[in-house]
């Protein structure tokens, strides 16, 4: 059996939990989010032709008053840069938790998931922007929590990348 | 060479177009031949490459290392061959796989059932110990009340306490590589509860501003604990309930240290496999550990259970005991009975079957059972009938068929069947027709029969009517010479007793004391009477039963002839008889010769002295007519 520490990296409020919620049934409470800082949970998939558990690590949003705690993301195999296209300072934020990841556990793989695809025409983040993180090499994907577009997809394309290492 | 042959005259001439073909050919021989020879070998090679076995077997162990080692597509390419080859192996003979399986499975089910076995016998000693004390009736009350199982609750109050959990994990990750659970433990998702703890383990220390060394020891929360012991790639964690010696530490600390010196190039390359930590299992289980209360022994219960105990195990195998007693007594009495034969018996739930053969003039198993005091609803029997070929069945059988009369016995001596006895003429030439019909009997015997008539009767009892026992004056001895006299009259009364019950028939036989007139009448009823009881004696000596005898002392009212000589009075000292043949049962009694007219009847005046020698054998006289003796003299007294 394989297994996977995936973390779920993005600035307050820009809909990680709710991704993670579209991919598992949990069974902690998201309290402890607001009180360890961390909720867990575990999903069983099959890539690249193994079985593969990954352990998912919802990290509370950073904003002004919390910083994220690099030492959850010690151990971790690859995670998401979760961005709200709504808010285009969740990007900045993205930034600066994946050069604070990098300083914790390496470089490791990541998908940066551009959030609340459903309502595209109100982002703030716009398309030449967009272009500039690909040619950067970052790895994108639209998703919606709200209409799970993208999710499942996302997942299985880290932990393709993650297994291929 | 071939240039310069061409030039030559001997060479038969051929096609003009012919020869520069030819000698480009041979150019081309020459220039590029070799090369062409070994292109074609390279090229067979290539064809034949994948048939080559030597060339494959060389490289095919190294070439699925490498593969295996770049990702799983080994493993999924043989996965199905495997599968196929083991249901083959197991259709064509499932013992190859067993011997194989045998090592692995025995000792992992042999555990598995001792684990099984020692938690039932907690439990049951836990329900046992508690059940009727105080305690016990609250520990039930609670048990209702949370409805759990007794036992669970008693082993709850009885732990000081149990390791429910342990987990290996990597101290980067945080994953989870091995973990191990007592069997009564709710076990919830391990990978997720040790990645929470670790979570945990990193907040706890940020929090307090801890260094990347310092670790969470222990966590406590209501009764349970999480025990936890760090290297510098490893992290075990226990989970406890109740209060865990502190040595328990040590045991933690040891574990840790013997799996992280075991497997820390495992640790340290750890990429996410946890197969190489599979066999940690067994070091994580010694962990999982538990204590009980020290069991405060109560005397009283202790011995009112041994008590009870001994006594009901008493009970039962006392009855049991004389009940099995009863039932081969009761074989052994059948087997040692003729005409049964047991071929098999049973015990089914508390109910004796017993089946066999059975001769219908055998004896009754169900009253022998009786005998034997066993119940009639225990056993149930299953006979098929038969007929015995034993001697005694035999027999029964020919009394059966023949109907003999009581006079005829019989003996069955090498099959043929001897009868003795008297028997009416007409039943010995019947049973000698019929006996030999009847299984068993080869032929009869009728030798020692006496054939019967009816006359003959009439004859016997005439001949004792004349015989008369004369004695001495004044004498109650039979004479000595008269003793072939007596021998005489009791063979003839024995034949014809036998002649009587032949024909169904009872006989009296009434002996009667005479005196002559001299001397008062008291005296010669004495003399008269001792006369008539010292035949009596004499003939109840030689055989005959008393009961047919009846006597009387006539005295001198009854003289023979009238005494008018020495004589006359010689004769009437004398004992005469009396014979009277009757009907059986007949009421009221009757002289009757069988077959013959009733002889002459006289009334008779009633005898003075008439008493029985002794009431209880012999029938008290009643009054019948004496016929007349006329055949003697009478002589003086």
């Amino acid at each position: 059996m394989m297994k996977k520490k995936i973390c779920m990296l993005g600035a307050f409020s820009v809909g990680k939990t709710s991704l993670v919620q579209r991919f598992v049934q949990s069974i902690f409470s998201d309290r402890y989010l607001t009180t360890v800082g961390v909720k867990i949970d575990k999903k069983m998939l099959t890539a690249e032709g193994q079985d593969v558990e990954l352990l998912l690590w919802d990290i509370y949003g950073e904003d002004e008053f919390q910083k994220v705690k690099t030492s959850y993301m010690r151990g971790a195999s690859g995670y998401f840069l979760v961005v709200d296209g709504t808010r285009k300072s969740t990007l900045e934020t993205a930034f600066i938790l994946k050069e604070r990841t990098e300083e914790a556990a390496g470089r490791i793989p990541f998908i940066m998931l551009l959030n609340k695809a459903d309502i595209q025409n109100e982002w703030e983040i716009r398309g030449d922007a967009i272009e500039t993180l690909r040619e950067q090499g970052i790895s994108l994907m639209n998703t919606s929590a709200k209409t799970g577009q993208g999710v499942e997809e996302a997942f299985m394309s880290l932990t393709r990348t993650m297994i291929r290492l | 060479m071939n240039l310069f042959s061409r030039k030559s005259p001997e060479k038969t001439p051929e096609p003009p177009r012919s020869q520069p073909d030819d000698s480009l050919n041979e150019l081309r021989r020459l220039l590029v031949g070799p090369l062409a020879v070994q292109l074609e070998e390279m090229q067979e090679l290539l064809k034949d490459q994948s048939l080559n076995p030597d060339d494959v077997s060389k490289i095919l162990p190294e070439a699925i290392m490498i593969r295996s080692s770049r990702d799983n597509q080994i493993v999924m390419a043989m996965e199905p061959v495997i599968e196929d080859a083991i249901k083959s192996s197991i259709r064509k003979d499932p013992r190859n796989l067993v011997e194989v399986l045998v090592p692995v499975m025995l000792p992992a089910i042999k555990k598995a059932i001792t684990a099984l076995i020692k938690e039932m016998i907690q439990n049951f000693s836990a329900t046992l110990e508690h059940g009727l004390s105080m305690r016990g009736l609250k520990w039930r009350y609670e048990a209702f009340k949370t409805k759990k199982p007794f036992g669970e609750i008693a082993l709850i109050h009885s732990l000081i306490y149990q390791v429910e959990q342990v987990f290996l994990i990597h101290k980067e990750t945080g994953l989870v590589l091995q973990s191990a659970a007592s069997e009564d433990t709710v076990v919830q998702d391990p990978d997720m509860v040790s990645s929470m703890l670790t979570a945990i383990q990193d907040f706890v220390r940020d929090s307090f501003g801890g260094s990347q060394d310092d670790s969470l020891d222990n966590l406590q929360f209501g009764d349970r604990s999480v025990w936890i012991e760090h290297t510098s790639q490893a992290v075990l964690a226990a989970v406890v309930w109740g209060n865990a010696p502190e040595d328990f530490r040590s045991v933690l600390r040891e574990t840790l240290s013997t799996i992280h010196f075991e497997h820390i190039d495992s640790l340290r390359k750890f990429n996410g496999n946890t197969a190489p930590f599979e066999i940690t299992k067994s070091r994580l289980s010694d962990c999982l550990r538990s204590k009980f209360k020290a069991k405060k022994q109560n005397p009283f219960i202790v011995w009112t259970l041994t008590a009870s105990t001994v006594f009901v195990i008493g009970y039962w195998s006392f009855f049991s005991i004389r009940e099995y007693m009863r039932w081969t007594d009761y074989l052994d009495r059948l087997h040692r009975e003729p005409g049964i034969v047991i071929t098999e018996t049973k015990k089914s739930s508390g109910k004796y079957y017993m089946f066999g053969l059975r001769d219908p003039l055998s004896e009754d198993p169900v009253k022998i059972l009786g005998e034997a005091k066993l119940e009639e609803d225990k056993v149930k029997f299953d006979w098929e009938l038969y007929h015995s070929s034993h001697p005694v069945f035999i027999i029964r059988r020919i009394s059966s068929i023949l109907n003999p009369p009581k006079t005829v016995t019989f003996e069955l001596k090498n099959n043929i069947l001897h009868a003795r006895g008297f028997a009416p003429r007409q039943w010995i030439a019947d049973a000698g027709k019929l006996a030999e019909i009847i299984p068993g009997v080869l032929g009869f015997e009728s030798k020692g029969l006496i054939a019967v008539d009816a006359g003959q009767i009439q004859t016997n009892r005439k001949k004792i009517e004349k015989m008369f026992f004369f004695f001495d004056t004044v004498s109650a001895e039979i004479r000595p010479e008269q003793s072939v006299q007596v021998d005489e009259l009791s063979g003839t009364i024995k034949e014809l007793i036998g002649m009587t019950q032949v024909f169904g028939k009872d006989i009296r036989i009434e002996i009667v004391g005479h005196t002559d007139s001299i001397g008062t009448d008291e005296r010669n009823s004495e003399v008269s009477r001792k006369r008539a009881e010292s035949l009596f004696s004499a003939l109840v000596s030689r055989g005959i039963s008393p009961e047919i005898f009846t006597t009387r002392g006539a005295g001198s009212k009854e003289p023979l002839k009238e005494e008018l000589t020495e004589a006359d009075r010689e004769m009437n000292r004398c004992v005469s008889f009396g014979i009277f043949v009757t009907d059986k049962e007949s009421n009221p009694e009757e002289p009757v010769s069988p077959g013959l007219p009733p002889p002459e009847q006289k009334p008779l005046p009633k005898a003075e002295g008439v008493v029985s020698p002794k009431p209880e054998q012999s029938k008290t006289a009643v009054e019948t007519p004496v016929p007349p003796r006329n055949t003697a003299e009478f002589g003086p007294m």
